[in-house]
């Protein structure tokens, strides 16, 4: 195997997975993730699932803790989990939501729901840190490029979960405008596990990275490691000239000859230029963690609609959402992502609803199957921060204050949207939800408190942000760093200010936009692209 | 270049505020004071003992038995994986800090109703008492008493965790590494059982639900009348 390569990428996740696609046919490129590659080289068979994938993904909310596998009592070494791949990112407790480490990163085991940012998110941009080139327009060609590569669309009615129609016809009924969601799958057959996120899909229909753009990769001639963490970038002269991994317990330094992309995800990048002594340059680096907090709402509607049960088969998808909208008709910034019967076996949903003993197992005998809505805070005024190297990052978004305080905005949003949701799921017919606005005040902002505080805050993002100056920011309108020549970041953490959306479609487009850019300045290439079509198909 | 990192994080959050900053690590840094220095790593085997005592007893309240099996049912094996399992490692993200903080919010449980009135250790008090104490912990009754988060935290974590662990078909909740997941045979029921959940996709649903949507119509693009994107 060569250790020259014209580009190394640190990271096999929505950024730099799509990147690797996009420029694997113009120069000679590396990979490097820090996971497992589950079904490497075998075929990719949308609907079907490649033999390893299939074994791998369980149709529970099961799965291996990798890689300390550390379980008690002789339970072997797998368990159910949300998201597990998680290895060094979150040794000190927080609130934010750990990372997946497997080829394909978070796109190989998301939900799936592709939400394009809001208008306003790219203004916040430029406002946030002076950035240019990060306008919608300018955005615009590379999302509708992702759209095609992953395959995204929308799902006729027919399809729907019963409790999304339901959901949107009560909403509608009280004049509240739903959007319908699109998805990144392909030969999906509702299996319903996707709500179950957490596992990859068993049926290779969900399009993330590793199903769509790294196999485009490898074809065009990448190499691809996995279980290689990366522990450095090697810089000589202010310059990325390498990368330094583990893989196996062997200490490899690989020689980049144009470029070092660390694409580790917002925790994985700041933490990796850490260990490279970026932070020793640019104090920006980890700083401006963004985040979403998520509370997910249950209701008990006992009828469902035409008589069938909530979840005909398995319960599809998070089908349509919405924003409350303030009294100026103004979103609010949470979005709502209605739908799903959820199935109640995922452990997540069956603890939520509030209360517990007699009363609760009774519910769970007689409604298996809730109605529910998740919610996403889009816009806490408050940044987190990553400080500390690959070995131990440690994470802080401090949703709350020191008296357990959860952060107002977060608060009020929340309010908002929860009372938004508990219209409708009344008008649906509910007789109880959770949480439920008619609470008392103190136990409800308690409840909002608690919720936030242990499901996190998901979505991380921000932590080298894209900006005018390196006074502000960690890298440029290109994403190259502003302090060390041949280094670039693609991922979630280039994020200039938080957006309003599931993240993936706006950091795929940024993989897909530094991809041009690295074909035209830096490898000196014209655009010679292969289709994904050839590939995935 | 790590102590430099802290230097400059305490510039911006002191080291207590860091923590504190954090609601549930905030409880559980106070759970550490109310046990004190016995913490981070120096728990006693007693500690442990005590804590485990506490969260089986406070998730036999969650989930009682009744004319199904309960957390009961199981024991001592469910108490066991509940906390190191699903507390330390899925809830507390593997985190040994935050399941010993979590550990001393359940020994503190413990001791605290002598001091709220109700003269006597938790594990010594009669079922009633117990479901009375765990349910003023768990609505914030107690906040003026200054063990308010320490208790919070003990019993939401108890009932969040009895829930989604009972729920996720204890004792069968392991994934077989097989293609099809298949059920072990078990004459007693699970929580998936008490639900009526119908468990993994086996071949034949697997076959019909390909047949169904494998070639499904689908719309392309998104949703363009949403007037915010
Ligand atoms: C359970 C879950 C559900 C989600 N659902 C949705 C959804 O429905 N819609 C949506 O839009 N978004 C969703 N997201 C978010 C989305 O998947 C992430 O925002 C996105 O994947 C982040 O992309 P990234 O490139 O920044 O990082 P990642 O995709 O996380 O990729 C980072 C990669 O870097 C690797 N890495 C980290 N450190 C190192 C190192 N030191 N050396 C080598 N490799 C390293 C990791 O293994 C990983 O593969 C979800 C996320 C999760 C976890």
């Amino acid at each position: 195997m060569p250790d020259t390569y014209d580009v190394i990428i640190c990271g096999a996740g929505a950024g730099g997975g799509y990147l690797a696609g996009e420029i694997a046919a113009n120069g000679t490129v590396l990979l490097l993730d820090a996971g497992p590659h589950i079904g490497a080289g075998e075929a990719m068979a949308p609907g079907i699932g490649s033999p390893s994938r299939r074994k791998f993904s369980t149709q529970i909310n099961l799965g291996k803790y990798i890689p300390d596998s550390k379980t008690s009592g002789g339970q072997g070494n797998a368990f159910f989990a949300y998201p597990i791949y998680m290895d060094q990112s979150n040794p000190v407790f927080s609130a934010v939501q750990r990372e997946p480490r497997v080829v394909g990163g978070g796109t190989f085991l998301n939900v799936g729901a592709w939400v394009r940012p809001r208008t306003v998110d790219f203004d916040g941009f430029a406002e946030e840190t002076g950035v240019k080139g990060w306008s919608k327009q300018d955005f615009e060609p590379f999302f509708q490029q992702c759209e095609k590569t992953q395959f995204v669309h929308r799902t006729p009615r027919e399809n729907w979960n019963p409790g999304s129609i339901a959901y949107e016809k009560a909403a509608n009924r009280l004049g509240i405008k739903m959007y319908e969601t699109s998805t990144n799958k392909f030969h999906c057959i509702f299996c319903g596990h996707r709500l179950d996120a957490g596992m990859p899909c068993k049926y290779d229909s969900l399009m993330g990275t590793a199903q769509t753009q790294i196999p485009k990769a490898i074809a065009a001639g990448a190499t691809v490691l996995d279980n290689a963490t990366v522990v450095k970038v090697e810089i000589t002269n202010n310059k990325a000239t390498g990368v330094t991994y583990v893989r196996n317990g062997v200490t490899t330094t690989a020689t980049a000859r144009k470029l070092v992309v660390v694409a580790a995800g917002a925790i994985g990048t700041p933490a990796i230029l850490f260990s490279s002594g970026v932070w020793d340059k640019n104090k920006n680096v980890g700083q401006y963690l963004r985040a979403h907090p998520g509370i997910a709402m249950d209701a008990l509607v006992p009828e469902p609609p035409a008589g069938g049960r909530w979840n005909t088969d398995r319960g599809y998808q998070w089908n349509c959402y919405h924003y409350p909208l303030d009294e100026k008709g103004q979103p609010v910034d949470v979005i709502i992502h209605a739908s799903a019967g959820f199935p109640a076996a995922t452990p997540w949903v069956a603890a939520q609803v509030g209360f517990f003993g007699q009363a609760y197992k009774d519910l769970m005998r007689r409604y298996p199957q809730r109605v529910g809505a998740f919610h996403f805070q889009l816009k806490p005024s408050i940044y987190g921060r990553v400080m500390g190297g690959v070995e131990k990052p440690i994470i802080n978004y401090p949703v709350a204050t020191v008296d357990g305080v959860l952060e107002p905005k977060i608060l009020s949003d929340f309010t908002a949207s929860i009372r938004t949701s508990a219209r409708i799921f009344k008008e649906m017919g509910a007789i109880d939800m959770y949480p439920n606005p008619n609470l008392s005040t103190a136990l409800f902002n308690q409840t909002i408190t608690q919720l936030v505080t242990t499901a996190g805050a998901l979505h991380p993002q921000g932590t080298c942000r894209a900006g005018a100056s390196r006074t502000n920011s960690v890298v440029d309108t290109n994403c190259m760093s502003f302090d060390v020549d041949n280094l670039m970041c693609c991922d979630a953490s280039v994020i200039p200010n938080h957006i309003s959306s599931n993240p993936n479609s706006m950091i795929m487009a940024i993989g897909a936009r530094a991809g041009a850019f690295v074909r035209s300045s830096i490898l000196n290439t014209p655009s010679k692209n292969i289709s994904t079509d050839e590939v995935a198909q | 270049m790590m102590r430099d990192a802290l230097a400059e994080l305490d510039k911006v959050v002191s080291r207590r505020v860091f923590f504190d900053r954090i609601f549930k690590a905030g409880a559980l840094v106070a759970a550490m004071d109310v046990i004190g220095p016995k913490a981070f790593g120096a728990l006693t085997a007693a500690d442990k003992a005590t804590a485990l005592a506490v969260y089986s007893a406070c998730c036999k309240l969650v989930i009682p038995v009744d004319q199904d099996p309960g957390w009961a049912t199981f024991e001592p094996g469910i108490s066991d994986y509940g906390l190191n399992v699903f507390v330390g490692q899925v809830a507390l993200g593997g985190s040994q800090q935050a399941l010993d903080g979590f550990i001393g919010a359940l020994v503190a449980f413990n001791q605290a109703p002598r001091t709220l009135g109700y003269n006597d250790l938790f594990l010594n008090m009669a079922p009633d008492a117990q479901l009375q104490y765990f349910t003023t912990s768990l609505t914030g009754g107690f906040e003026a008493d200054g063990y308010g988060d320490v208790l919070v935290v003990a019993a939401f974590f108890c009932m969040f965790t009895a829930k989604a662990t009972f729920f996720s078909n204890y004792p069968r909740h392991l994934a077989q590494d097989t293609e099809f997941q298949v059920l072990q045979p078990s004459s007693v029921k699970t929580g998936w059982d008490i639900m009526g959940w119908k468990g993994p996709v086996g071949p034949e649903e697997e076959k019909a639900l390909r047949a169904k949507y494998y070639d499904a119509p689908v719309i392309p693009g998104i949703d363009f009348s949403n007037p915010w994107i």
